[in-house]
């Protein structure tokens, strides 16, 4: 990003004073949903200003240095260590300008057809069909350069996917990623690209708002919408010390025509708790699916070295949805990938402690795994503390539980026949799985909390999308059905979970959001 | 986004602990003043020697140290310790940045792990017992523990084993060459001591 863009972007230690705004439209938060919706706005002529509650973190500045802990601390949800209540869902999310975007695996999915009329048959989702939405998809397609990654990029994790789905007689197929020539195949997608290769937010729809006249306030928390007559008027905010993480002592008014919730699938819902915001569908803050990922490590005997190269540049949607006989589940309803772990994280999620443990880092060179994206059916939710901090609650049951199973299966189908020594299950008791014959023991593997646990990238839910006030918290104009003037654009509005990753259904769904607000702008 | 599972954890939140001390509570609470008659502050001094801890008191410190020891690799001429690399004083002072929910959960976790032994019948906190023994009391919380003691065992351990091998220091024994870019501590940096210079 040059100087001049960079300059539009206040952050912490240009604030000396209170300040009050007033603009067009007031978005809150910087991920895929914000920083598409304040694009077409800025673009449209409107003046816009963005809040992240998240610092500003530029490669030009050497702030994505590759590490875990630095990262984690700095782009990160809770500094990377937010959990449910119950310890089982480690929750993925982002907190910077740019949002989960700084942090994704840049693998981009239009949303299935299947999932779009489902919307709109089970949930009342309307104007949002394959046909209405495909020319924002090719937009954001456009904007962020995605194709397929060439075969001589994928790294030795994916080669060791594509021969063990191959001999396993499952399909695969290349995914879609958003990079451009800038990529060097580094590995640190997950701690922010330093190299601008990967196309997230920051350097792809954000850049394309400043240029457009888009403001936006870094470090800056939204404690309360702002409501007079029943309609939305702007925000109380306060702005963090990046250095601390706590209010610096000023605040911030701002008030707008619009008031646009871009928070993340995650903290959208707990923001209009927090402000009261009338729900008289009882449905705010409920539904939360988020693709539970069960994950499994296998042992080769060469290099594998899976923190290195492009993550999921392959995988298999054979099993994307799931299969029934007779009311009976039997397999499917997930979507399966080569993983990608740098070594602290491995190291926190491998089984064991002490000298076991030890022992298996020492080789955690010769580690691969793969990853599941489970697409859920049961649902968690969301309450306040007595802070107003969000406190999410989500328990693995039911279906999800058979089908976290079945996908651990053809994860350790895979990492065999892809020539594993053997399988680790990172259960508590390290459970180990050196032949195909030994797969049953996934049948019982402790799946308790407290026994493994589950990263939760993907959030839906909180704020659905619906035709009926008495069932859904958003229009589908994504306008809040009981406050006028109160916009949600993020994940938090669709219904469930995408089924893939949700990136372009996200922007897309802004896109479309952004266009039918200025359609009836006044 | 797709993204890869993270480390940490919120080990047990508040509401959750209090749901379950009426039977932790009623098990501990009384063998825990037993227990603590025995030893004070400077047992658990003598625990994690010349840290000031920011968040988590001394005793909470020489518990976490104590729990780090067992699931760290132990110092060796290839590895450093979780001493060296002070793991325990690195979560005490990343807990600054949390929420007061995130900070009493550890801390409640770190008193069941203390005192979690009288659900047990046993009379010896987690810091009096031989390293043996450590290993075997985590071992049963780990595998055999009620939801409590498991998410207790599994978050703690995550914990240590996150923030020990983020140490430079620990990366030559397990082959990785660590990053291109050059280190820029964050404003928040909860690094401490040698690895806060990167």
């Amino acid at each position: 990003m040059d100087e001049a863009l960079r300059t539009q972007v206040l952050e912490y230690d240009n604030v000396s004073s209170s300040m009050k705004e007033t603009v067009d439209a007031v978005v809150i938060g910087t991920g895929c949903g914000g920083a598409v919706m304040a694009k077409e706005l800025a673009k449209a002529g409107k003046s816009v200003l963005m809040l992240e509650r998240g610092g500003f973190y530029l490669p030009q500045r050497g702030e994505l240095d590759q590490r875990e802990d630095d990262m984690f601390a700095r782009i990160d949800g809770g500094r990377g260590l937010h959990t449910s209540t119950n310890g089982q869902a480690a929750l993925t999310y982002g907190n910077c300008v740019g949002g989960a975007s700084v942090h994704y695996w840049a693998d981009t999915w239009r949303t299935p057809k299947d999932r779009l009329d489902k919307w709109a048959s089970q949930f009342g989702v309307e104007g949002h069909s394959l046909e209405e939405l495909t020319p924002h998809f090719e937009r954001i397609e456009a904007a962020l350069n995605s194709h397929p990654a060439a075969e001589h990029r994928r790294n030795a994790m994916n080669r060791l996917f594509v021969a063990g789905a191959e001999k396993a007689g499952m399909q695969w197929e290349p995914v879609v990623q958003s990079r451009d020539e800038r990529c060097i195949d580094s590995g640190y997608c997950m701690q922010g690209c330093a190299y601008d290769g990967k196309q997230s937010q920051l350097v792809t729809h954000i850049p394309e708002g400043l240029r457009a006249g888009v403001r936006i306030f870094a470090d800056c928390e939204v404690e309360q919408i702002l409501l007079e007559n029943g309609r939305a008027v702007g925000v109380a905010a306060r702005f963090l010390d990046r250095r601390t993480g706590k209010p610096s002592g000023h605040a911030l008014e701002v008030r707008a025509n619009a008031v646009i919730v871009s928070a993340g699938g995650f903290n959208s819902a707990p923001l209009l708790m927090r402000s009261k915001i009338p729900d008289p569908s009882g449905q705010l803050g409920k539904n939360l699916q988020f693709n539970p990922c069960p994950q499994l490590f296998g042992l080769f005997e060469q290099d594998v070295v899976m923190w290195r190269g492009i993550p999921a540049a392959v995988g298999t949607m054979e099993y994307r949805l799931h299969r029934f006989d007779g009311g009976r589940y039997v397999e499917g309803g997930y979507l399966l990938h080569p993983n990608q772990l740098p070594p602290a994280t491995l190291a926190a999620l491998l089984p064991g402690f002490g000298k076991a443990h030890q022992q298996l880092m020492e080789n955690a060179h010769r580690i691969g795994s793969c990853i599941a994206w489970i697409d859920d059916t049961h649902t968690g939710s969301v309450s306040l503390d007595d802070d107003g901090e969000p406190l999410w609650q989500w328990t693995l049951r039911g279906q999800d539980e058979l089908t976290v199973r079945d996908a651990l299966k053809k994860q350790a189908l895979v990492l065999l026949h892809a020539g594993a020594k053997e399988v680790i299950v990172p259960d508590p008791k390290g459970t180990r799985i050196s032949d195909l014959h030994e797969l049953s023991k996934l049948d019982t593997v402790d799946l308790r909390p407290g026994s493994m646990m589950f990263a939760c990238p993907h959030p839906a839910g909180m704020c659905r999308m619906g035709k009926d006030p008495a069932t859904s918290v958003v229009d589908a104009n994504n306008e809040v059905h009981a406050v006028r003037g109160l916009y949600v654009c993020d994940p938090s509005v669709f219904p469930t979970a995408v089924s893939v990753d949700p990136s372009e259904t996200i922007m897309a769904f802004s896109s479309l959001a952004a266009e039918r607000l200025l359609a009836r702008w006044t | 986004m797709a993204s890869s599972p993270h480390a940490g954890g919120n080990p047990l939140s508040r509401r959750r602990f209090l749901k379950v001390g009426g039977v932790v509570g009623v098990a501990v609470a009384g063998g825990a003043w037993l227990a603590m008659r025995g030893g004070g502050d400077e047992h658990y001094r003598s625990l994690c020697p010349g840290a000031s801890p920011v968040v988590l008191s001394q005793k909470e410190l020489g518990v976490l140290a104590a729990f780090c020891d067992r699931v760290c690799p132990a110092p060796s001429a290839t590895q450093p310790g979780p001493r060296v690399v002070r793991v325990a004083e690195r979560i005490d002072r990343e807990l600054s940045f949390h929420t007061n929910t995130m900070r009493s959960d550890v801390k409640a976790a770190l008193f069941v792990l203390e005192h979690g032994g009288w659900l047990h019948l046993s009379t010896t906190r987690f810091t009096r017992l031989s390293p043996d023994a450590q290993d075997a009391a985590l071992t049963r919380m780990g595998i055999d523990g009620n939801e409590i003691e498991r998410q207790v065992f599994s978050n703690l351990k995550l914990l240590a084993l996150f923030f020990y091998y983020c140490d430079e220091r620990t990366w030559k024994a397990i082959h990785y060459e660590g990053p291109f870019a050059a280190r820029k501590a964050p404003e928040a940096d909860s690094r401490v001591g040698e690895a806060a210079h990167g």
